[in-house]
């Protein structure tokens, strides 16, 4: 029982980084009702924008962080153009963008090297860049449909197939860190026998600082009164003027800046990077969504806590293997006792 | 043909496995059930097979009736619980559930030692998994008799689900996916229908796991893994949910197509990705639609109508009915 502290401290680490990803997943979900599976898919590529910039680039931490939140939301929108967005209109400009998208895989995946792939990957890019604009800019759309709750989902399941493999192409499939010397590894003592490791103070810091940042946004700003409107319902938002196009961009940068700081931070605190870091991290916040009542950001942050806890205690106290499936067991009895969430009401809170 | 066939006989084998796993997702996917559970249940059936055969001695075809049983009778009462869930939230029950089994078989050891209290009782071996003995399989007719059993299985399964569809309950199935609540009212009991559909289909995918252990040699829960459900319910998706030819064609595309692009190596993934993302997108009925294929049909008719001067045959008129 003495090791109760230490374990509290970890699973309140664990559950303040689980809580900024699955932020993500509930800020999506409460927008569009869509389950963005490739959500986990740029978690990897965040915690992998944060090792280029910091190897490569030689980019202090500090920069690297915002620098792979930048890029993992970037992603994100990107993505909810080309997976989820021709679901609901397609327009010239989201086929410009797809064939950009084609010429662009063509070029990655299939040449090595050469004047002829660059070639290739630029034009790709530049065609992707033309679509997004055009895409934007568009007035009448080509085709408006309804798709049903499961289109999305397996777009996005095809686009993290996609990001994962691209990611083995790039970084290999073996496991990628960050240079040992990058932060300091002495451990802060907070108590007898409690100690706080300084990475793990930082996961803490940052992850409250964005989780109030994400708060003041979504209940303050005029952005965040668009989000709310448009998740209380889209039509409604357009005819009242809300450029919704632009606000759905803005939510997946958030989302995807949010799951960006998650690995970059999980991928310097546990130093392991590996194209399939998602998977894990993606099961725990579908948990965590439900739980939490699908889109309520309260909730969410709540359920976060409660199931990095739960993992944790888990380890500790029946057996290290077994904590995926207590966590997965409170995910059944959970759905079947309260289908709305511990924290949900009926489409209430949204957002 | 039959030396090609030789040849990549491993790929065969894949495609018939996945043949069966996509028809068993199907089922559920024609009641208007995602559900992500077939993995579990495929791995239910494979750890069945592999224990009695590996372990037990039994002779494999013997195992395939034990495992479509114990397939069927987890499914029953998981199906009582899970499936008063909806859309989205019973996609995340059963992906629980896949990793409920996963995590029993990668520590069923741990469980039934302390179980048991016999501190080297073996019987799931962890993460290595059990390995089967090798024996190369007897030929029958120039194929492996394995081949032989997972192309009798997909058959016999296309023949159950093509009877089925045209069958009463085949049409209640259509009724209960377009619209639950219509067809509650008609009097249709919905829930039986979905919970026969849950339950065949699980036993369908345990068949196929019973089936598959002499083809992968090694069942290790790594197999079973959340990828791998995804992956079966890509073959429904890709080919199309309406028909039950629609989960052949996915199946054989998404099996055969990263052999044929070997020289990709590590990203040919991609391929997957891509043609689900685009199917989706531009083709949401799938490959197998059966008008995009009926338009094509129709190509030569329509050409020899206008060669022959339209002076073809008109089509039987159809029965005379009122107004309306």
């Amino acid at each position: 029982m003495e090791q109760l502290p230490q374990q509290l401290v970890n699973g309140i680490w664990q559950g303040a980084a689980l809580a900024l990803f699955a932020l993500g997943f509930a800020l999506v979900f409460g927008l569009l009702d869509v389950v963005n599976l490739a959500h986990g898919a740029t978690y990897m590529w965040g915690a992998f924008f944060g090792l280029v910039c910091v190897t490569r680039l030689g980019w202090p931490f500090w920069a690297a962080l915002p620098g792979a939140m930048v890029g993992a939301g970037l992603l994100a929108v990107l993505l909810e153009r080309l997976a989820f967005k021709p679901l609901r209109t397609l327009t010239t400009g989201s086929l410009i963008l797809w064939g950009g998208f084609l010429l662009l895989l063509l070029g990655l995946v299939g040449f090595h090297g050469g004047e002829f792939q660059a070639a290739l990957v630029g034009l790709g890019a530049v065609l992707m860049l033309l679509g997004l604009v055009q895409d934007y800019r568009a007035a009448r759309p080509l085709l408006q449909r309804s798709m049903p709750y499961l289109a999305p989902m397996i777009a996005s399941i095809g686009a993290s197939t996609i990001l994962i493999s691209l990611a083995r192409g790039q970084f290999g499939a073996q496991v990628s860190r960050f240079p040992p010397d990058l932060f300091p590894t002495t451990p802060y003592p907070l108590g007898q026998a409690v100690v706080i490791a300084p990475i793990q103070l930082l996961v803490l810091a940052v992850a409250l600082v964005l989780m109030i940042g994400l708060h003041l946004l979504i209940a303050r700003t005029r952005t965040g009164r668009a989000i709310r409107a448009i998740a209380w319902s889209e039509r409604t938002a357009r005819l009242l003027g809300i450029n919704a196009d632009l606000v759905i961009a803005q939510t997946f940068f958030v989302s995807g800046a949010l799951a960006g700081a998650a690995g970059a931070l999980l991928g310097l605190a546990f130093n392991r990077i590996e194209p399939t870091m998602g998977t894990q991290i993606e099961l725990a916040g579908l948990v965590v969504i439900v739980v939490g009542g699908m889109s309520s950001i309260g909730g969410t942050v709540v359920a976060a806590f409660l199931v990095g806890l739960l993992r944790v205690l888990g380890v500790a106290y029946v057996d290290s293997s077994f904590r995926d499936a207590l966590v997965f067991a409170l995910l059944i009895l959970v759905l079947l006792a309260r289908p709305q969430g511990l924290f949900g009401r009926a489409s209430s809170t949204r957002a | 043909m039959l030396g090609l066939l030789l040849d990549h006989i491993s790929t065969v084998d894949f495609i018939l496995l996945n043949v069966a796993l996509g028809l068993s997702i199907y089922l559920t996917l024609a009641v208007g059930l995602l559900s992500l559970a077939n993995a579990g249940f495929l791995a239910i059936g494979a750890y069945t097979a592999a224990i009695l055969t590996a372990q037990a001695g039994w002779p494999p075809l013997a195992a395939l009736p034990l495992a479509l049983l114990l397939g069927a009778l987890v499914a029953a009462p998981l199906g009582l619980l899970v499936l008063r869930l909806q859309g989205v939230y019973l996609a995340i029950a059963t992906i629980g559930f896949g990793e409920i089994v996963r995590i029993t078989a990668l520590n069923g050891d741990k469980l039934l030692r302390a179980l048991s209290g016999d501190p080297r009782l073996t019987v799931f071996h962890g993460a290595e998994g059990i390995t089967l003995p090798y024996s190369s399989p007897l030929p029958v007719l120039g194929l492996p008799v394995t081949t032989w059993l997972l192309l009798l299985y997909a058959l016999g399964l296309v023949y159950l689900l093509a009877t089925l569809q045209r069958s009463r309950y085949g049409r209640l199935m259509v009724a209960v996916r377009v619209d639950s609540l219509a067809a509650d009212t008609l009097g249709v009991d919905a829930v039986r229908c979905r919970m026969l559909a849950f339950v065949l289909g699980a036993a369908i995918a345990a068949g196929a796991g019973a089936l598959s252990t002499p083809v992968v040699r090694v069942v290790d829960p790594g197999q079973y893994s959340f990828g791998r459900a995804v992956d079966i319910l890509a073959y429904a998706v890709l080919g199309g949910m309406t028909t039950w030819v629609g989960p052949i064609v996915g199946a054989t595309v998404l099996t055969a197509l990263p052999e044929m692009l070997r020289p990709l190596q590590e990203q040919r993934e991609v391929v997957n990705g891509l043609l689900l993302m685009l199917s989706i997108i531009y083709l949401p009925r799938g490959l197998a639609d059966p008008r995009l294929w009926g338009g094509w049909q129709r190509w030569p008719a329509a050409l020899r109508d206008r060669l022959a001067g339209g002076t073809t045959e008109p089509l039987p008129a159809p029965p005379q009915r009122g107004p309306g």
